[in-house]
């Protein structure tokens, strides 16, 4: 799992928001990458990454 | 875009455009209340109506520090209590429905901000119409100078 492989402060910042949210722990890793590769992008599907 | 879609993004375009300015987010600094979710969103002016339809993957985060709508309004001299923040929160379950379709959604309410009804009827006491240069981006809408 990705985010054992994370700082620990980098963890409780994603779980909080998915408790905040209510949005699935993988959603919030998926948006987080998503916007890394593309500011526009909210997920996976939308997310235009430069490199292709 | 299915039916469906299109009736989903008509009533994220209604509740954009037809909430009460009132309901609407005043602008701050750190807009601490402001959901955490990801949302469609509107800048509205008190008058003039929408001033940019967005859609952000973390709302809250999105405006903390700043966001261009909010620029553009200060260079166009406009009063910071007369703009406002509508938020379209999405849960898991709408962000799953419409994430295939986000880009297309965002296109579907742009192509109704430039039509000149959709912008009178943000705003029926206003007698001011579209300003003819008004221009449409992939994300953003920005009326003219006042």
């Amino acid at each position: 799992m990705i985010l054992a492989a994370l700082p620990e402060h980098i963890q409780r910042a994603l779980l909080a928001h998915a408790q905040e949210t209510q949005y699935p722990l993988e959603m919030v890793l998926e948006m987080a990458i998503a916007g890394f590769l593309d500011a526009e992008a909210i997920t996976f599907t939308d997310c235009r990454p430069e490199y292709t | 875009m299915t039916d469906d879609l299109e009736v989903q993004a008509l009533a994220i375009l209604d509740s954009l455009t037809n909430t009460p300015f009132e309901q609407c987010i005043p602008i701050t600094r750190s807009f601490k209340n402001v959901t955490a979710n990801a949302s469609i969103y509107a800048v509205r002016h008190r008058e003039l109506g929408l001033l940019y339809v967005g859609k952000t993957r973390y709302s809250r985060e999105r405006f903390r520090d700043g966001h261009k709508a909010f620029l553009w309004s200060w260079l166009d001299h406009y009063d910071s209590d007369d703009v406002r923040l509508l938020l379209y929160p999405l849960d898991f379950i709408q962000l799953q429905t419409l994430s295939s379709s986000l880009e297309a959604l965002s296109l579907l309410l742009q192509s109704h901000l430039t039509t000149p009804g959709i912008l009178r009827g943000t705003n029926a006491n206003s007698q001011q119409p579209p300003h003819p240069q008004g221009k449409a981006t992939n994300t953003s809408v920005r009326l003219p100078q006042k």
